[in-house]
């Protein structure tokens, strides 16, 4: 029997167990004190970090903060409880905890400002950072409901504590509410630890929960390192991980506009043979709004050899990005596919230049394809132009 | 309450009287066999125009060119042919002695073995007509909406004068006014383009691009494009277009598309 024991699954066991262990006495005393309330909000401070500052009902964090140009404002509740004197306040960590039947119901966060002067409120004053973060971990790692979730923030935010590793225990943790490993990864991702990083990376390789896998994927695109994006590049090539997620990965590629970004995912296109994820490549290059991917997105929709639909989704985002109307109409007079003509005709009527409902007009009443100029007319119907109606008139009664 | 202030009431109220009792002791012998029920199905048959034809769920008018008016589920009337002719079957759900849904059938053979129908057998078409309309002049549910298809289907009965009264009815609900107007949109495409004209013939291509910019044209919002629309349907060179033009205008509700009807239909 002994030996059937692998030695790294007992270590496995160790670190869970490690995590499951009571917190320290302190952190017991604090749990003890705010479970003494049965019904109603207790309040605490603690240290918070020197780089954070609270406003109204925001929190802003990094180096610019008082400039209000803060790299991450965190919108938190309205400051019911909390009055601010300035614009950027300073700590300390405010944290209201609304009880309810000797559980934590709810959790807010501020920073800065002076308490509210309220009745009915326990106060428990400044306890020590440990303490907060081992008390809130607790309630993150053991309660229901959205207190759990709520947690976890005010974690990230104390001074002299690196939250990475029990956020990253608390996301890998597939006894907990998935919603509360969501805000676990998400709040990871914004911690300026590079470990986070491969915390994220491991989560997303580990996890066969989707959502998990979804919520590492947007963690790792959110990071500011930008560390995360050759790992989504990685996951995004492989056969191995599933489609949806690879997708998932391919989109928040897209939103990261770079010209090496650009290059990238065109070489993609070129790799990958499913074409829902060319679709998502597609729609990623029309994210990125420049001149070369927009004649990316053009040079597709005339390449024959491509299959149809994905030159009729190329062409309707290059529709609606900047794709001038003079090119498309140029293009429109060379297509020979009746589809593509079609989707050329839509995508005509989605513009609203001037240039657009000319063309329109000139293929109701010009082009010899009868189910072209009956498009055309279709959809001119549905434009609010006021010159359709004698348009429309002037065709019926030639 | 003067002389005074009860004679233009009064007169106006002799007027809707003597429309009632032209619209009749026919219409009210049939009520009042309907009215004897108290509760189940009550059904009755007329004489359909020669160009309506019903299968299955649906009625098509006008030859196999037209469109079809989809009724609902045939759960009353068994068919055996694709295009059925004879007659219109109506069959009238009550209860607490009131009708509460109306199903018209053309064509086909009712269903046997059912039971809690009373079955009043042929009517004539005037009878019928006559209580159709003024159930659809005077009932505020559905059912008003309902009893005018039927209306416009029998034989040999001129309907349209009072349909004019109930698209006009500002006291009649929506649905039963627009149910109205449509009806009479499709009269007036009738009197500028007979059905028996229309068999076999073959649309141009000209034709159907022009339908199509019609049917943009009444898209347009507002009612922006009715007189453009009005325009069409009275000086078009093609009766088809103009026709298109008056159906188009028939969903339109626009108070000036009736007073269009009108002037045709007269």
């Amino acid at each position: 029997m002994l030996n059937r024991i692998n030695p790294a699954g007992m270590a496995g066991v160790l670190v869970i167990m490690a995590c499951l262990v009571p917190p320290r006495t302190e952190a017991q005393g604090i749990a003890r004190r705010v479970s003494a309330v049965r019904d109603g909000k207790v309040r605490l401070t603690f240290a918070a970090r020197e780089e954070i500052c609270g406003y109204g009902d925001g929190i802003s964090t990094g180096p610019n903060r008082k400039s209000n140009n803060g790299r991450t404002t965190f919108t938190s509740d309205h400051s019911e409880d909390v009055i601010y004197e300035r614009e950027c306040s300073e700590g300390p960590v405010r944290v209201v905890i609304t009880m309810s039947a000797g559980a934590p119901e709810r959790i807010k966060t501020y920073v800065g400002g002076r308490w509210r002067q309220t009745s009915g409120v326990t106060d428990i004053g400044n306890v020590s950072v440990r303490d907060a973060t081992d008390y809130l971990l607790t309630v993150a790692n053991t309660q229901s409901g959205k207190a759990a979730g709520e947690a976890i923030f005010p974690v990230t935010l104390a001074d002299s504590i690196n939250a990475a590793q029990p956020l990253y225990a608390l996301a890998k943790n597939s006894a907990r509410p998935k919603d509360v490993r969501g805000q676990a990864i998400f709040w990871l991702s914004q911690l300026e630890d590079d470990r986070a990083v491969s915390m994220l990376d491991d989560i997303l390789k580990t996890s066969r929960d989707e959502d998990i896998g979804d919520k590492a994927i947007f963690g790792l695109s959110q990071h500011r390192s930008g560390k995360g994006f050759p790992i989504l590049r990685s996951y995004a090539e492989s056969d191995a991980n599933p489609e949806d997620l690879r997708g998932k990965a391919i989109f928040w590629l897209g939103q990261r506009r770079s010209g090496d970004g650009e290059n990238y995912l065109r070489g993609l296109y070129s790799r990958i043979r499913s074409e829902e994820l060319r679709d998502k490549i597609i729609f990623s290059m029309s994210q990125q709004k420049s001149v070369e991917s927009n004649q990316w997105l053009l040079d597709l929709v005339s390449n024959s050899n491509e299959p149809l639909e994905m030159r009729k989704k190329a062409l309707f985002w290059a529709g609606q990005g900047g794709a001038s109307i003079e090119k498309l109409a140029s293009m429109y007079s060379r297509m020979d596919n009746r589809e593509m003509k079609d989707q050329m005709i839509f995508v005509f009527s989605q513009r609203h230049e001037r240039a657009a409902l000319d063309k329109l007009m000139d293929i109701a009443k010009n082009d010899p394809d009868r189910e072209a100029r009956r498009k055309a007319m279709f959809w001119l119907g549905q434009s609010k132009d006021s010159r359709v109606a004698g348009f429309l008139s002037e065709m019926i009664n030639r | 309450m003067t002389m005074k202030s009860l004679r233009l009431p009064s007169l106006a109220a002799l007027v809707v009287l003597a429309t009632v009792s032209s619209a009749s002791a026919d219409a009210q012998g049939l009520a009042a066999r309907i009215s004897q029920v108290r509760a189940g199905k009550v059904r009755f048959t007329f004489a359909p125009r020669a160009d309506v034809c019903g299968y299955g769920n649906s009625i098509s008018r006008g030859g196999n060119t037209r469109m079809n008016w989809s009724s609902d589920q045939s759960e009353d009337v068994l068919y055996d042919e694709e295009c059925s002719h004879k007659p219109v079957r109506l069959v009238l759900n009550v209860e607490n002695g009131r009708v509460v849904k109306l199903r018209t059938y053309v064509g086909g053979s009712w269903r046997t073995g059912v039971s809690g129908v009373t079955d009043l057998g042929a009517v004539s078409t005037r009878e019928a007509t006559d209580y159709l309309l003024i159930l659809a002049a005077t009932d505020n549910g559905p059912v008003g909406r309902e009893a005018i298809l039927p209306a416009t289907l029998a034989d040999s009965v001129v309907v349209w004068p009072r349909l004019f009264r109930i698209a006009r009815d500002d006291d009649r609900p929506s649905s039963t006014r627009k149910q109205a107007i449509f009806w009479l949109g499709q009269a007036a495409g009738d009197r500028i383009s007979p059905p028996e004209t229309r068999f076999e013939r073959r649309e141009t291509e000209d034709e159907d691009v022009k339908k199509s910019a019609v049917f943009a044209l009444s898209q347009r919002r507002n009612g922006e494009a009715v007189p453009a629309l009005i325009q069409v349907a009275r000086n078009n060179r093609d009766v088809e277009v103009r026709k298109a033009a008056l159906f188009w205008l028939g969903q339109s509700a626009d108070p000036r598309a009736i007073s269009l009807f009108e002037e045709i239909l007269r």
